[in-house]
C-alpha cells in the first residue's frame, strides 16, 4: 500500500495536484503537525527575504538596529508568527463567510488549513538555496544572479496560488474558471500585501525610530 | 495515483538546477567573493574595536564607509551597525544641531550628514530629516564666514581648512536636492570655489592645509596630501549629486582637471602613495590620501570628467597600494594621525585610524563596481 504522510504529500503536491488535494480532503493532516508546518514554511520564504544579502532587507531589518542575532531570531519568528495567525484567521474568515453565503454545508477547518498548508508546498524549492546561502553568503547581487533571485520568488509565489487555488477548486468541486478566478484574487492579495507593506515604510512617515531607543 | 514519469525527471532536473548553478557561479567567481574578504576584514574591524562614542570626522567617515560595504556585500550587519550609530549620533545632537555631543570644530561632525540623510532617503523618516535641517541650519548661521561667504573651519576664530569642503559640501548638496533648494546647493558649490580662493597654492597648483584670517594665528601653507583627497573627493562627490544642469558644474570640472595632473605627478612611483606633505619627500608615505586620490581619480575617469590615459594607472597604483596595507585583522596601515599645523612631522601610524578605516570600503566598492 503506498505511503500516506506529511512528506509523501508534500512530493506528491508537485507532481499531482489535484490528485494529491482530493486525498487531502478526503483525510486531512492533524492540526498539531499542520499549524507548526505553517510557521516552519514560511520560515523558509522570510529566510530568503531577510538574511540573504537583498535590497528587502532595508524594508524590515533596518528597524532593528543593534540588537543581538538572538534577539533578531526572536523578532524574525515573532513576525513569522504573526503573518501566520493573520493568514490562518484570514483563510478562516473567508471560510466562514462562505458558509454563510452560500449554505452548501459545512466545510471543515482543518480541510481548510491542509489546503494552505499544502499550498505552501513550493517554499521548500528555496532548500536549494540554503547551500549557496551559507557557503557564497547568498552574494546574489555580487554574483550577477539577481535574476535567479528573483525569478525563485515569483516561481515560488506563483506556484503557492496555483496550488492554493488547485486545492480550494477541488474542496469546493468548482469549475476551472472559478479555480481560475479564486487564483487571481489569491494574488491580489499577496500583491497588496507587499504594497501595503511597501506604503507602510515608505510612505506613511511612521516613524520607527524609537526601536534605536530599546538598545 | 499514476504520476508521469517526466513531471518526476522535470522536478528532478529544476531542483538540481536550483541547487548546483548558483554554487557553480560562486566557484567560477571565487576570486571576486574571496576578494570582498579584505572589505570584511576592515568592515569587521572597524565595527569591532573603533571608537564611535563621540563626534569627529573619523566617526562619520567610518559610518559612510561601512554603508558602502553593506551597499557592496548586502550585509545587514554593517547596515544595522550605522542605523545604530546614526540614531545616537541624532540622539545626542546638540541643540545647536551639531551631531555627537558637538565636542569638535564646526564642520567635522557634519561628516556624520551623509548617513543621517541615507537612512532618510531608505526610510523617508522625517526624524532624521529634521536632525539633517537643524545640522544644515548651525552651519550656515553660526560660524563666522570670509567676505565670500567662506565658512569657518572653526569657532569663534576664522578659518578656512580644507578639510571643511569634504566635510560639509556633499552633505549640504544632497540635503538641497532632497528640499529642492538651490540657496542650499549653490552654498555647498560655492564652498570649494571660496576654499579653491583662498587655500590654492600659487606655486604648486595645488591645496595648503589651513588660512587663517587672524595675521597673528598661524596659517599652515603645507601641501598636505589628504587634505589635497577632501579636495579632489569633495569635487567628485559633489558632481555626482548637483545636477549638470548647474552653472558652475563645468567649472567644478575644470578644478578636478586642474588638480589631477599635478596630484598624480607627486605620486611616489615605487609604492604608489603619496607623502603626506606631497611636495616633501622627507615625510612620511601616506594611505589616506591614497584612499582618496584612488577613488576620485577612479570616478572622475569614469565619469568622463578626466581622461583615462595616464590616470587609470595612477588610480590603479594607488588602489592596489592600499590593498597591500591592510593587513589580516583588517587595519589600514600607514594613515597619518589628525594633522594640523607642524605635525607632519609625527609618525605615521601603523594602527587603525578611523578616517583611513572609513575610507578604504568606499574605494573598494567603487573599484569593484568599475570591474578594474
Amino acid at each position: 500500500m503506498e505511503k500516506d504522510n506529511v512528506f509523501t504529500r508534500l512530493y506528491k503536491i508537485l507532481l499531482s495536484p489535484r490528485d494529491t488535494f482530493q486525498k487531502i480532503t478526503k483525510k486531512p493532516t492533524r492540526f498539531l503537525i499542520i499549524f507548526p508546518g505553517i510557521i516552519l514554511l514560511y520560515s523558509l520564504i522570510f529566510y530568503f527575504l531577510f538574511f540573504s544579502p537583498n535590497i528587502w532587507k532595508n524594508l524590515f531589518f533596518i528597524q532593528f538596529s543593534g540588537l543581538s542575532l538572538l534577539s533578531l531570531l526572536g523578532i524574525f519568528y515573532a513576525v513569522v508568527l504573526i503573518f501566520a495567525l493573520v493568514f490562518i484567521s484570514l483563510l478562516l474568515i473567508i471560510n466562514f463567510l462562505r458558509q454563510m453565503i452560500t449554505h452548501k454545508g459545512k466545510k471543515k477547518k482543518l480541510v481548510a488549513l491542509n489546503h494552505y498548508f499544502y499550498s505552501l508546498t513550493p517554499f521548500l524549492i528555496i532548500l536549494t538555496q540554503i547551500p549557496f546561502l551559507i557557503i557564497f553568503k547568498g552574494y546574489y547581487n555580487l554574483l550577477g544572479l539577481n535574476i535567479l533571485y528573483f525569478g525563485i520568488f515569483i516561481v515560488v509565489l506563483g506556484l503557492h496560488v496555483y496550488y492554493f487555488a488547485t486545492a480550494v477548486g477541488v474542496g469546493l468541486n468548482l469549475s476551472k474558471i472559478k479555480t481560475i478566478f479564486i487564483g487571481i484574487i489569491f494574488s491580489l492579495l499577496i500583491l497588496g500585501l507587499f504594497l501595503f507593506l511597501y506604503y507602510l515604510i515608505f510612505y506613511s512617515q511612521f516613524s520607527y525610530s524609537f526601536l534605536g531607543y530599546l538598545v | 495515483m499514476k504520476i508521469q514519469p517526466y513531471k518526476k525527471f522535470f522536478w528532478i532536473i529544476v531542483l538540481c538546477f536550483l541547487l548546483i548553478f548558483p554554487i557553480i557561479v560562486g566557484i567560477i567567481n571565487y576570486n571576486k567573493t574571496r576578494s570582498t574578504d579584505v572589505l570584511n576584514r576592515v568592515a569587521n574591524y572597524t565595527m569591532k574595536e573603533m571608537d564611535f562614542s563621540f563626534g569627529s570626522w573619523g566617526k562619520g567617515i567610518m559610518m559612510d564607509g561601512l554603508l558602502h560595504a553593506y551597499n557592496l556585500t548586502g550585509n545587514i550587519e554593517y547596515l544595522n551597525f550605522v542605523k545604530y550609530w546614526t540614531d545616537q549620533s541624532i540622539r545626542t545632537q546638540t541643540e545647536d544641531g551639531i551631531f555627537s555631543h558637538g565636542e569638535t570644530t564646526v564642520g567635522d561632525a557634519t561628516a556624520i550628514g551623509p548617513s543621517v540623510l541615507y537612512f532618510y532617503e531608505i526610510t523617508n523618516d522625517s526624524y532624521y530629516l529634521n536632525s539633517a535641517i537643524r545640522n544644515m541650519e548651525f552651519l550656515i548661521k553660526y560660524p563666522p564666514r570670509t567676505p565670500e561667504g567662506g565658512i569657518s573651519h572653526r569657532m569663534p576664530n576664522l578659518e578656512l581648512w580644507i578639510d571643511t569642503v569634504h566635510m560639509i559640501c556633499p552633505f549640504l548638496a544632497k540635503l538641497g536636492i532632497i528640499l529642492n533648494n538651490e540657496t542650499i546647493i549653490d552654498e555647498a558649490v560655492d564652498q570649494i570655489f571660496i576654499h579653491d580662493k583662498y587655500l590654492k597654492d600659487n606655486n604648486t597648483g595645488l591645496y595648503a592645509h589651513i588660512w587663517n584670517n587672524d595675521p597673528s594665528g598661524a596659517d599652515d601653507p603645507y601641501i598636505w596630501a589628504r587634505g589635497n583627497g577632501w579636495m579632489t573627493t569633495a569635487i567628485v562627490e559633489l558632481l555626482t549629486i548637483i545636477p549638470p544642469t548647474h552653472d558652475n558644474y563645468s567649472d567644478l570640472i575644470l578644478l578636478l582637471q586642474d588638480a589631477i595632473p599635478k596630484i598624480s605627478a607627486l605620486q611616489d612611483n615605487d609604492t604608489g602613495l603619496w607623502h603626506t606633505i606631497m611636495n616633501d619627500t622627507s615625510t612620511g608615505l601616506e594611505t589616506s590620501c591614497a584612499e582618496l586620490f584612488s577613488y576620485s581619480i577612479a570616478l572622475a575617469i569614469d565619469r568622463g570628467w578626466i581622461m583615462e590615459a595616464g590616470n587609470k594607472s595612477v588610480a590603479l597604483k594607488a588602489y592596489n597600494a592600499v590593498i597591500n596595507m591592510v593587513d589580516d585583522y583588517g587595519v589600514v596601515k600607514g594613515v597619518s594621525g589628525g594633522t594640523g599645523w607642524d605635525s607632519y612631522g609625527a609618525p605615521i601610524y601603523q594602527r587603525a585610524i578611523s578616517w583611513g578605516q572609513g575610507l578604504f570600503p568606499k574605494m573598494y566598492r567603487l573599484f569593484q563596481e568599475l570591474g578594474w
